[in-house]
Order: structure tokens, then C-alpha cells, then sequence
């Protein structure tokens, strides 16, 4: 806990820091806001675009960004009815019949507290549970480490997927695929290379995350029209007795939306859904969800925020992450050589709190900064996507070639964005092929290396922690198939 | 997009991660059986470079096997018609735009950024690509490329110190 006092201390005390997150804070919600652009896809091009500064900068940067871009969604949710991200979807349902009403700017008052009040809880959350989790994962092996990646793979592309759950797998298997492209790690043996040098050195996961969560959404909504704002009345601010009776449901929300961001893949739309759908069904204004509840709001917006330090539990344990914006902040973190898992705590003792210190600070920046964006900056939301595609293009190809200064990865990410543009169209999810990208040498290098230690794979599985997650593994396939749910729904 | 045309698409999409899978199951099939990588021999095949990529092929296929069969099901009777109108979508505005932009940006990359200044390229390439999707009048596309053009650079050129390509 010291360290946190200290990490807070020196952001506060260090004004170039300090401005930085302001900026980043308000262009995050400012990217939040704007239909089109995702916080996952703004995380993805920083990821390049920071990639020379400090680490400290970099990380004050990316989760001012995440902070405020997950909150931004919501502004647009409730002046457009459009929702700026995936994860303000549930806060649209009675935002816009509250700005409809005329009550826009109190409903923007309310989220942005309510936005607050979840970061601030997720971290309380990632604080409280990371340390011992981590104390747990010291006593998993190559094996157990294999078998849990693959687990949070499959299990992202079972969460993700928003058609049939194969194809969130297929986009998992094809994402770690796209990973054994180059150099193996074990015994040097070039794989799929077709004798080009360039591919000797595999597809990095960078350019391959900027390329298939910005290309799609680029190309996607280049045609996108906005409908007109509207219009903003009242106050922005609310009062402390409007707030303060949500806090039973802000609690409970919070709680909700951490634990969906601990499951790999969910993330922030899924804990926005969840903790509105727990509002409604305790709710005693039942009737008022979906034509303009305040309960609706602050519960959505509780459970997106609040999943953000959910998300950030298995990434920091386990390096399994929790959300699509946390899959790219794992390859953030690689990419300063700070290796997430059980040993981040022994590694970077004080990076945790680090983390910590500026999601405190940026929840507190976003309580101005959100009265700055709704009052001064909210015509940066009627920029038409067909001005701002382009530039998302352009900033894309920049931050693919800044990580190794290869043109090389500029094709990659172009090749890889532009195919996976199809596939997102017939709606195979993005976030399980990025896990595959980033875990997929993780599983096959720690898989291989204990089959190596044991001498196969039924060695292997005498350690308890590997039999349970192998056996996790296999009925995670098996209820896929409708003979073996059928089989478990009778026994039950 | 209707459920039996995302199917129909479906089919398509299946077939292609079919074959790539194949590609990719004899090649690693080559990995396993035909390597001298150390511990091969020794250990067993199971520590081959072409273990995972295996395992991974052999997914894929059955999963496009799978899919195939699901979009096969769901996508209705293939009558000659619903192909015709299938094919309407490759001849559609929204897919032409969609499709020049795409050529749009492999120009960029692969010819503009190698052969012109970084500067120089992007503004054609956000004046070209706003063109298409008429995003304002001439005048104003042209303004704003030039002056985005030059702000990416000097932000990221100049201040940032990052690298442009």
C-alpha cells in the first residue's frame, strides 16, 4: 500500500506526467465518444506510438486513455443513441430517453460519476486480489502455465463470439497459427517462413493487433453517417444527494463488472450488460429500464469501468487478459520488457502499485476532464468517419513501423487487417485472434518444453493444478457439442 | 446482414480456412517426421517444431468441418436466384467503396510510401481516400489533408522523435 502512496506522489508531483494524463485522459474520451473508434483499437496504434518513451509515460498514456476512452462511449450513447464503444451499448438503452427528455447533460453527469466511482472499485479489486492470486500462480510449471493460456484462449473466443461460438474459436486457433509464423523458440527451426528473411523473425504481435482491430473498424465505417446531437440542458454536475443513493447499486455493479472482466475475453460490453441486467431484475422501478432509468446508467457504467480492473487480474497474474483493451496492453507490456505472470510481483515489485497509482489518478483527471469534453470539446463528436477513417488509417501504418522501423510490418498489418476485415463482417470476433497472436508462443513453447522435462504428455498430467486444467480444457470442447451437453443436462 | 446470407458467406469463409488449415497440417506433418531438430529423436515427435502448428491445423479442419456443415445446413436451398442475388453484393456501391478503398490502401503502402515522401504520400492518400467516400467538397478535402498530413508529421516526425516510414 506504501508503494501506491509513493507512486501516487510522484505522478502528482511530476507536472509533465501529470499534463500528460490529462491530455491523454480527455483524448481518450474523446475517442470513447466518437462512433467508430474503440478504446482496444486506440490502445493498439499507442501501443506503437509510445513505444520510445518511458515506461512510466507510456503506461500514464495507455491507461489515461483506457480509463477515459471507456468512459467517452457513453457521451455518444446518450446524445447520438449511438454507443461510441461496444461497451456503452447498455448505457444507450436509457441514456437516449433521458436525453430525449432533456435531461442529457445530468444523465453525462451521472455516468461520469458512475465511471469513477467503477475504475476506482476494479482497482481496489486488482489491488486486494492480484498479490495473492500471483501467490497462487508461483506454483504453476511450464505445463500448467501451457494449459492456462490455452484455457483463457478458448475461453475468450467461447465469450467473444457474437454468432456461433466455433467462430470464436476458429479466430483463436487462427490467431496462434499466425504466431508460430518464423523463428520456433525451442530449436530455432524456421516455420512457414517460405525462405523470406523478413519472416524469419515472425509476424510480431504488434503490428498484427493494430492491423485487425483498426483496418476492420476503418473500413467499416467509412460510410458510417451520425445522426444530428442532441440537445444539451441542465446541469452538468450532480449533487451529492443524487449521487449518493446509487452507491448500493454502484457496489454491486462494481462487483459484477470486475468479475466479468476476470474472465478472459469478456471484458468491458459483457460487464456493462451484466451489472444492467442484475439493476433490472432487482430494480423496483422495473418498468422505467429502457425508456430513460437512472439505475440503468449508473449500473452499465459501473460494470464497464469496474472491468477494467477485473481485466488487468489475469493479465498482471497470470498473463491472461481479461478484456480485448488488456490483450493489447499485455503486448505493451512485453514490448518494455515487463513479462506479466506469477513472477511480475518479484520481477517489478512495485510495478503493480505503479499501475495502480495511475488508474487512481486518471479516474480523478476523468472527473474534470469529462465536464471539459461534454462542455467545450462535444463537437469534436460531429467530425464525420469519413474524415477521421483515413487519418486512423494513416496513424495505424505510423504506429506498425515505429516499433522496429520495418515496412515489412506495415504489410503485415495491412495483409492481416484486410483479411481479417472479412471475417469480421461474418462476425468472427477479433479479441480471441489477438489472444491467440500474443499467447499462441507462450502455449507452444511451455507445452513443448514440458513434454521435453516429462517424456510426454501422460507424465505430464500427474500434477494436480495440469489435470484439473486439462481436464477444464476438455469439457470446455465437449459442451460445445450438443450430444455431450444433452448427456450432462440428463445426468444432472 | 439476414442469418442465410451470412451462412451462405459462411460456406465461403469455411472453405478457405479449410484449405489453409491443410496447408498448414503438411507442412507441420513435414516439421514432425521429416526434422533433425535436436530432442526429436531422442525424446519423441511430441517436442518437434511442428507439434503445436499440428495440433492448431487439425483444429482448424475439423472447426471448418464443422462450420461448413452448420452454414451448410442454415443457408437454405441453393438455388440458382439466391446466387444471383448473393453476387448483387460484389456489384453493390457500398462494395465498390469498400474495395477501392482497400486498393487505396495497399497504393499507400506499397507504392506511395516507397516511392514519395511520407508527407507528400499521405496527403494523397487522404485526399484520394476522403474522395471517394465524398467526405466534403474538394476544397475542404484538400485543406484538411495537407494540414493533417503535415500535423501527424511534425507531432510524431518532430516532437514525438518516432520514426515515420
Amino acid at each position: 500500500m506504501e508503494n501506491l502512496w509513493l507512486s501516487i506522489i510522484h505522478l502528482l508531483t511530476s507536472p509533465n506526467i501529470i499534463l500528460t494524463m490529462f491530455i491523454s485522459t480527455t483524448i481518450g474520451i474523446i475517442i470513447g465518444a466518437l462512433p467508430g473508434l474503440t478504446a482496444t483499437m486506440a490502445i493498439a496504434i499507442l501501443v506503437g506510438l509510445t513505444y520510445s518513451l518511458s515506461t512510466d509515460m507510456c503506461f500514464a498514456i495507455i491507461m489515461s486513455v483506457y480509463v477515459g476512452a471507456i468512459y467517452g462511449g457513453s457521451i455518444t450513447a446518450i446524445l447520438l443513441n449511438i454507443p461510441g464503444t461496444g461497451s456503452a451499448a447498455a448505457t444507450a438503452l436509457d441514456g437516449y430517453p433521458l436525453a430525449v427528455r432533456g435531461e442529457a447533460n445530468f444523465a453525462i453527469g451521472i455516468t461520469r460519476t458512475a465511471s469513477f466511482f467503477g475504475t476506482v472499485f476494479g482497482l481496489i479489486m486488482l489491488l486486494t486480489i492480484a498479490p495473492q492470486l500471483s501467490k497462487i500462480a508461483l506454483l504453476f510449471t511450464s505445463v500448467e502455465i501451457a494449459l492456462l493460456a490455452l484455457f483463457g484462449v478458448l475461453v475468450s473466443g467461447f465469450v467473444a463470439a457474437e454468432d456461433l461460438k466455433i467462430k470464436g474459436w476458429i479466430a483463436a486457433f487462427l490467431g496462434m497459427l499466425v504466431s508460430c509464423v518464423g523463428i520456433d523458440l525451442l530449436h530455432a527451426y524456421p516455420r512457414f517462413t517460405f525462405n523470406n528473411p523478413m519472416m524469419m523473425s515472425g509476424i510480431f504481435f504488434v503490428p498484427a493487433m493494430i492491423g485487425v482491430f483498426s483496418i476492420p473498424q476503418v473500413l467499416d465505417n467509412l460510410r458510417l453517417v451520425l445522426p444530428p446531437r442532441m440537445k444539451q440542458t441542465g446541469s452538468i454536475i450532480p449533487k451529492w444527494s443524487q449521487i449518493s443513493k446509487y452507491i448500493p447499486l454502484s457496489l454491486r455493479s462494481g462487483v459484477i463488472g470486475t468479475a466479468i472482466g476476470i474472465i478472459p475475453g469478456a471484458g468491458e460490453d459483457i460487464g456493462a450488460w451484466m451489472a444492467y441486467f442484475a439493476a433490472k431484475s432487482t430494480s423496483r422501478e422495473k418498468e422505467k429500464f429502457g425508456k430513460g432509468s437512472y439505475e440503468g446508467i449508473v449500473a452499465a457504467e459501473t460494470g464497464n469501468n469496474a472491468a477494467i480492473g477485473g481485466a488487468l487480474i489475469p493479465l498482471l497474474t497470470l498473463s491472461i487478459p481479461g478484456s480485448p483493451p488488456a490483450a493489447v496492453l499485455l503486448g505493451a507490456l512485453l514490448l518494455h520488457g515487463i513479462r506479466p505472470g506469477p513472477m511480475l510481483m518479484f520481477e517489478f515489485p512495485e510495478f503493480l502499485q505503479q499501475l495502480g497509482g495511475i488508474m487512481l489518478v486518471a479516474s480523478f483527471i476523468l472527473l474534470i476532464s469529462g465536464i471539459l469534453v461534454a462542455k467545450f470539446f462535444i463537437k469534436a463528436l460531429d467530425i464525420p468517419p469519413k474524415i477521421l477513417m483515413p487519418i486512423v488509417a494513416v496513424l495505424s501504418v505510423i504506429g506498425a513501423y515505429a516499433i522496429h522501423i520495418r515496412i515489412f510490418d506495415v504489410y503485415v498489418m495491412l495483409f492481416l487487417g484486410v483479411c481479417y476485415y472479412f471475417l469480421f463482417k461474418l462476425k468472427y470476433p477479433v479479441a480471441p485472434f489477438v489472444l491467440g497472436v500474443i499467447l499462441g508462443p507462450m502455449i507452444d513453447e511451455n507445452l513443448r518444453r514440458a513434454f521435453w522435462v516429462h517424456g510426454g504428455l501422460l507424465p505430464v498430467l500427474t500434477r494436480p493444478i495440469a489435470l484439473v486444467l486439462f481436464v477444464g480444457v476438455i469439457l470446455l470442447i465437449l459442451l460445445q457439442f450438443s450430444w455431450f451437453q444433452k448427456l450432462f443436462t440428463k445426468k444432472v | 446482414m439476414e442469418k442465410k446470407d451470412l451462412r451462405k458467406k459462411d460456406i465461403i469463409a469455411s472453405l478457405i480456412i479449410l484449405v489453409v488449415g491443410i496447408f498448414v497440417l503438411v507442412d507441420s506433418f513435414r516439421m514432425i517426421f521429416f526434422t533433425n531438430a535436436p530432442g526429436v529423436k531422442d525424446i519423441g515427435w511430441f517436442v518437434a517444431p511442428g507439434v503445436f502448428p499440428f495440433i492448431l491445423s487439425v483444429g482448424v479442419i475439423i472447426m471448418s468441418l464443422i462450420m461448413l456443415s452448420i452454414a451448410y445446413r442454415e443457408s437454405g436451398r441453393m438455388k440458382f436466384e439466391s446466387w444471383r442475388k448473393f453476387s448483387k453484393y460484389f456489384r453493390s456501391k457500398d462494395t465498390f467503396v469498400m474495395m477501392a478503398e482497400i486498393g487505396l490502401l495497399f497504393f499507400y503502402v506499397f507504392i506511395l510510401l516507397t516511392k514519395l515522401r511520407f508527407i507528400l504520400a499521405t496527403i494523397l492518400y487522404l485526399f484520394l481516400s476522403m474522395s471517394i467516400v465524398k467526405a466534403a467538397s474538394w476544397f475542404k478535402i484538400a485543406i484538411i489533408s495537407v494540414l493533417v498530413s503535415l500535423s501527424i508529421a511534425y507531432l510524431f516526425g518532430n516532437l514525438f522523435k518516432i520514426p515515420l516510414p
